[in-house]
């Protein structure tokens, strides 16, 4: 399976500039462009602390004692590669108005970018049985996960909470999750989320979404089947359609409000709407925060 | 306990119940059927509202058929044969009331007809004919009791036991006898003798003596010197014969009561006599015995007198008597039956969807009115 089938060249080559950063410290195995949640000596300067019997003669700073008359030790800030997680959605209701080709595009630019800038990326997804591809650094890796990506399919009977569940067992260190979903199961998807946030992992959440299922602008009166349960309503979308939109922007607010109020980084992307200002705009917001 | 339907033609009107469905089946296939992620947001604001509009659904297929299905029922005519109905076909009663050739006057008439479910007055030349008409009426009347009343004087040989015997067992047999109404008078025949000679002549006499007077007297002496032979008006022979016999034997005609009665019991057996010791024979078949018959009688020295009709022993009557029998399993039922209670649960169930039908639409207009308020 080639990567154009996941995500074109174009949609890569607009994002290969940006970098995706953790935003909370991860634990990594080699050095890499992420926080480390231990403190050694590398690259990045973190401050200054009181020399101790046994440091380092190498990092002292001669200048600050010319200048204080007294012994500081400089403390750099270690960095670490991360591990990302992409955690799809290939639940039923994410087939409708290309939402899934969404996520799963998403994940590729993502991965991509993942693994461009060293880091290991993994995807898993549950169906009847989990979809995994492990963690891995290096491009070799990039053609598997691109070719897990696009055998994905959406119809699976296991909802995203139940890939966020085995996610929290397979995460043996702390690293990056990136959920793509609808989160139509959101309150037990959400509440595996937190539990990922709690477990020290910096989760992403992508709420991928389709214009009509947000205006529901499906045509005239029809018998609406639920692709999760199968249950059958016949509406008419013209009378339905102002408090369907009130009920569920209202959803929507709810979602993104708690995940932010824990911390979770929360992306909403519409199918169909222009991809790559949004994922910029994202990028550049979290390079900002970490 | 069974139905019996007065109009079974109508039940083809239960295919129509195919109709509603096909109604119902091409108005659900004109949905389309959209695959959705979630109809949690639709459930929020419409789904109340449509859960309740697909009970509807389904509630007013089942109202439409049942109101085709009823009207169809009802049409046809059912007639529950439970046992009070059945009860109810005994306690009645449809009564032939046959009358015989005599004068019945009216009252007696009504008080044959009293207390009957339907009834009707059959008058026939023979006894016959008049029971096997009643028969073919009852056939056509609704299930009751069956009773036939014979009217009249009840002379001899106006039943038989053959006539008896023709009737259905089931049907009752009941005799009234009657008295004779006064006849009027009436102008008849009289065959005067005069000079020796026979002569035609007609008189004024009671009605009901259907007979043929002849007399050797003077016209004017009718009344008080009068030998009188009274036959059947057809029989002018048999009374020419008898008057030669009296004439032969040297009867005086001048004695007031002395009369030569031929009475007739039926159509063909009469008696001849004077006061007793009747001579029964067939009358017409044997002119000449009559003739004699008169000729001995007359010669009797009893006085002879005008003869009451036989009638029919008390003993007979009571043996052909019976009561009315079970009602005919092939009679019609005409009554209207238990319908009238489906049409009026048709009724209901019209009332009902018109409701059904409006109610969706006062939501929808109750809706909009409070979105435009809003």
């Amino acid at each position: 399976m080639s990567r154009s089938h996941v995500v074109t060249s174009t949609e890569l080559q607009s994002l290969r500039d940006l970098e995706l950063m953790t935003k909370t410290t991860v634990e990594g195995l080699r050095q890499g462009l992420h926080r480390s949640p231990f403190h050694g000596y590398s690259a990045e300067f973190s401050q200054y602390r009181h020399y101790r019997p046994g440091d380092d003669l190498k990092y002292v700073d001669w200048k600050a004692f010319a200048r204080t008359d007294r012994i500081y030790t400089r403390q750099f800030r270690e960095t670490t590669n991360v591990s990302a997680l992409f955690v799809v959605d290939i639940s039923k209701s994410m087939d409708f108005g290309s939402k899934f080709v969404l996520a799963r595009t998403v994940a590729a630019v993502l991965g991509t970018l993942v693994l461009d800038q060293g880091d290991a990326a993994g995807v898993l997804a549950v169906d009847e049985r989990a979809h995994l591809v492990p963690s891995r650094s290096g491009h070799h890796h990039l053609r598997l996960l691109l070719s897990e990506l696009a055998s994905l399919a959406p119809g699976g009977s296991a909802s995203i909470a139940e890939a966020l569940r085995r996610a929290a067992t397979i995460l043996k260190r702390r690293g990056l999750v990136i959920v793509l979903s609808d989160l139509y199961e959101d309150d037990e998807a959400i509440g595996q989320i937190r539990r990922l946030a709690r477990m020290g992992h910096d989760v992403i959440v992508i709420h991928t979404l389709s214009r009509g299922e947000m205006t529901l602008d499906v045509g005239g009166a029809a018998e609406f089947v639920d692709l999760e349960s199968g249950r059958r309503m016949t509406v008419q979308p013209s009378a339905a359609r102002e408090s369907y939109i009130a009920a569920f922007n209202h959803w929507l607010h709810h979602v993104e409000q708690q995940l932010r109020r824990d911390g979770i980084d929360y992306l909403r992307l519409i199918a169909g709407e222009p991809l790559e200002p949004a994922l910029r705009r994202f990028l550049v917001g979290r390079r900002g925060l970490s | 306990m069974s139905i019996f339907w007065t109009a079974p033609a109508a039940l083809i009107g239960l295919a129509l119940v195919a109709l509603p469905i096909a109604v119902h089946l091409l108005a659900r296939r004109n949905v389309r059927t959209l695959p959705y992620p979630s109809l949690r947001f639709l459930r929020q604001t419409q789904l109340a509202a449509f859960r309740r509009r697909a009970i509807e659904d389904a509630a007013l297929l089942i109202c439409r058929l049942a109101i085709v299905a009823l009207a169809a029922l009802a049409l046809a005519g059912p007639v529950l044969q439970n046992d009070a109905r059945q009860a109810a076909y005994l306690q009645r009663v449809s009564r032939a009331i046959v009358l015989t050739r005599d004068g019945v006057d009216r009252e007696a008439m009504e008080r044959a007809a009293d207390g009957a479910f339907r009834s009707i007055v059959i008058t026939r030349l023979t006894m016959a004919d008049a029971l096997a008409e009643a028969s073919r009426w009852f056939d056509e009347q609704p299930p009751s009791a069956r009773e036939i009343v014979i009217l009249g004087a009840l002379r001899r040989g106006v039943l038989n036991d053959v006539d008896v015997a023709a009737v259905d067992r089931n049907i009752g047999i009941r005799f009234m006898p009657a008295t004779i109404e006064t006849p009027s008078t009436t102008v008849v025949p009289i065959l005067s003798r005069r000079a020796g000679k026979l002569v035609a002549i007609s008189r004024q006499v009671r009605a009901d003596v259907d007979a043929t007077q002849v007399t050797d007297g003077p016209l004017s002496a009718v009344s008080t010197d009068l030998v009188r032979i009274i036959a059947s008006s057809t029989d002018t022979p048999l009374a020419e014969a008898a008057l030669a016999a009296a004439l032969d034997a040297g009867i005086p005609w001048t004695n007031f009561n002395q009369r030569i009665v031929i009475a007739w019991d039926g159509a063909d057996t009469g008696s001849v006599g004077r006061n007793t010791g009747l001579i029964r024979m067939p009358v017409p078949a044997a002119v000449q015995a009559a003739a004699d018959a008169v000729r001995e009688v007359l010669l009797t020295a009893s006085r002879p007198r005008f003869r009451e009709p036989v009638l029919i022993t008390a003993e007979q009557l009571a043996a052909w008597t019976r009561s009315p029998g079970a009602p005919s399993a092939d009679a019609p039922i005409a009554d209207e039956g238990d319908r009238r209670w489906l049409w009026g649960a048709v009724l209901v169930l019209l009332l009902i969807e018109w409701r059904m039908r409006r109610a969706p639409a006062a939501r929808q207009a109750d809706q909009s009115e409070e979105a435009r308020v809003a």
